[in-house]
């Protein structure tokens, strides 16, 4: 689908209704394809890095994203403003809200991504399971309906027998999700499950699965065209994952052998036909330990770990969105498609791996991102930027190629070793733990595998102990001992000037 | 060009101390004395913050932020947290009477209460979870700063919290 130079570009101009790493992905996406770009931002996002990419930018309100991201009202203002004659919701925030995509459709603006009607029922997990069953896709055992009474969810959980895992019918993403492993477990469950879902979706009804044993978590990513060709472009294999969130993913998956991939690839395109889909979007499954694959959900919308895709087949999938939205035909067949080599993606976030993964935000004060042979930074920061409390705390998505996976997974480690963030903490450290993890190496891997294996010592593993104390000690030497026991009150002591006169010598050495 | 009088810090990491002396030789050299053990470190300022440093012809990048006397160090990909305090600030310190850990638990970002997981009087270890704080999207178990018993919860589930708002103390 690579659009030559004299072709008119899709569209004149594309508001990206999103912030952070995506929307500069999808900025980039349109300045390649001669397309300007209409940034959205809440009012501490005005600095921010999609900004500052865009060609044009609008304010859209406060930082809450209630307020601003998340007003469909306001965009659809700004597009008609702007005079936008696409939008693109990257992924999260309206990205997967039928609504939206109705209300683009009724201003006259082309949204990029599927029909409003293919969101709904996608949007519906429970509703998404009876579609699925009835295009043959392999679904989990389960309800197939909400359930609404207890009694219910307690007589089906014993039908299909425990373990079973509750789901929210509003909505996926791990929200109102809990695994019961025994019968005296469901209550509380029961009750975390529906508060969750109703915070998340404003919709409290839950859904009973089969809990499978240590599954691996490998999705599809599919495009299809208005023209009605849907093609896959192979898996991704995102076992790696902390209380739901998605941290490493790689593609191909080291679980699949030829059948199994070709089959799932097939199967999830019947399950993009099964709702006439357009657009990128991804069919997720839950593999088991026998390679048995059950349909999870399809999100309906580019994913965060999309560049792993790109790395190993060559698509650019967010100019593929942009081009199929103004109606283009895919231009290429699934025999066109082949993967080649291994990519990795680490999600750089900003939380703190030693203190339970809390959320680290904070400004930026060192910023150095890896490159080299091999290498891509998805960032959505830079050096100085404000990380702030509002928002999602991804930082920038490292990817790794390498024409075998022990050279993409040999290229990470060196590309997070060159990786300098201070400031708000970043989990680089632990992702270099993850993959010299023996486990990680040989493919071993299922959802399971940081709550079985992570410990925070394991970080301080192989770590000078000196360095930190030498590096803060120069700092502050370096600083003119300013920083240094400033914080208390009184006149600077004899110590402080010490510290300047050895900063004075030091300019001096020259 | 040498320094007859090395500057003297106190490293707080977690519940260690260290004792640091640093002498300038010139030329970018620095004789560092950590607990007693010496080194010699040739170091540049690469960059704001960050230091390319020699040691023994072994070479390592250091990177470096502080808030007053609290430092962010990182170091292969690892951020480290201490405490650098001078011989001023390190009798301040002694005088205030350092503990195994703060008995005062604040929110270190505006958030909501989610849950809370201990009553008051309750026995908790050092970073057991006290409280479940939703922020950034994500739900966070905050745990205990040090060992000890619950003396009050501040907050209640579903109570928003601000930056700094003390949620809990613990005896």
């Amino acid at each position: 689908m690579a659009t030559s130079h004299s072709e008119r570009p899709p569209f004149t101009r594309i508001l990206v209704a999103n912030r952070g790493e995506i929307a500069v992905r999808v900025m980039r996406a349109c300045r390649e394809l001669g397309i300007e770009s209409v940034a959205v931002y809440s009012e501490p996002d005005r600095s921010a890095l999609h900004v500052r990419q865009a060609d044009h930018a609008y304010p859209i309100g406060p930082a809450a994203a209630a307020e601003s991201y998340l007003r469909i009202d306001k965009l659809i203002a700004v597009a008609l403003e702007s005079r936008a004659d696409a939008i693109h919701p990257g992924y999260g925030f309206l990205s997967e809200r039928a609504a939206f995509a109705q209300a683009c459709a009724d201003a006259g603006v082309v949204f990029i991504g599927p029909s409003a009607h293919a969101i709904a029922a996608m949007g519906d997990k429970v509703e998404a399971r009876r579609l699925m069953r009835k295009a043959g896709v392999p679904v989990v055992p389960g309800s197939d309906h909400a359930l609404g009474s207890d009694g219910e969810v307690e007589k089906l959980a014993s039908a299909i027998g425990f373990p079973v895992m509750l789901k929210a019918a509003g909505g996926g993403g791990g929200k109102g999700m809990r695994l019961v492993e025994s019968p005296d477990q469901l209550k509380s469950a029961l009750r975390a499950a529906r508060s969750e879902a109703r915070s998340a979706f404003g919709d409290d009804r839950v859904y009973v699965e089969k809990a499978i044993v240590r599954p691996r978590h490998i999705e599809v990513q599919v495009l299809g065209d208005t023209h009605g060709h849907v093609v896959h472009l192979y898996e991704r294999e995102c076992s790696v994952q902390r209380r739901h969130q998605k941290v490493i993913e790689e593609s191909p998956s080291t679980a699949l052998d030829e059948a199994t991939r070709s089959e799932m690839g097939r199967v999830a395109v019947a399950a993009a036909k099964a709702v006439d889909y357009v657009g990128a979007g991804t069919v997720e499954f839950l593999v088991d330990q026998e390679r048995r694959f059950h349909f999870l959900e399809m999100n309906t919308r580019i994913q965060v770990e999309h560049p792993i895709t790109e790395a190993v087949t060559g698509v650019d999938l967010v100019k593929a969105q942009i081009e199929i939205a103004a109606g283009r035909p895919l231009g290429f067949e699934q025999a066109d498609v082949v993967q080649r080599g291994w990519a990795i993606e680490c999600r750089i976030y900003a939380e703190d791996p030693e203190n339970n993964f809390l959320p680290a935000p904070g400004r930026i004060a060192v910023l150095r991102v890896p490159s080299g042979i091999g290498i891509r930074d998805d960032s959505g920061v830079y050096e100085g930027f404000e990380v702030s409390t509002h928002y999602d705390p991804i930082l920038s998505k490292l990817v790794a190629w390498g024409a075998t996976r022990d050279e993409a997974i040999g290229r990470m480690l060196r590309a997070l070793g060159e990786y300098v963030i201070v400031g708000p903490t970043a989990n680089v450290a632990f992702h270099r733990w993850a993959l010299r993890h023996p486990a990680f190496r040989a493919g071993d891997i299922d959802t399971g595998f940081i709550a079985r294996h992570f410990t925070p010592a394991a970080l301080a593993e192989g770590t000078e102990a000196d360095l930190p104390l030498i590096g803060a000690a120069l700092a502050a030497i370096a600083r003119g001992g300013t920083a240094v026991g400033a914080n208390g009150a009184g006149p600077p002591g004899p110590p402080r000037s010490r510290w300047r006169e050895l900063a004075r010598r030091e300019a001096l050495r020259e | 060009m040498s320094s007859p009088r090395p500057a003297r810090f106190t490293a707080l990491v977690g519940v260690a101390t260290h004792a640091l002396e640093v002498a300038a030789l010139g030329e970018g050299r620095y004789r560092i004395a950590i607990d007693g053990r010496e080194r010699i470190v040739d170091c540049r300022e690469t960059g704001a913050g960050t230091f390319s440093l020699l040691i023994d012809h072994a070479a390592a990048e250091v990177s470096v932020a502080n808030r007053g006397d609290e430092f962010q160090v990182a170091v292969a990909g690892r951020t480290h947290r201490l405490r650098l305090l001078d011989e001023r600030a390190r009798r301040r310190h002694q005088r205030t009477g350092a503990s195994d850990g703060a008995r005062e638990l604040r929110a270190a970002m505006p958030g909501k209460v989610v849950a809370v997981l201990v009553e008051p009087g309750a026995r908790v270890e050092r970073g057991q979870g006290l409280l479940v704080i939703e922020a950034m999207k994500m739900e966070n178990e905050i745990g205990s700063p040090r060992t000890g018993t619950v003396a009050e919860v501040r907050v209640r589930p579903g109570q928003a919290v601000e930056a700094g708002e003390l949620l809990a103390r613990i005896d």
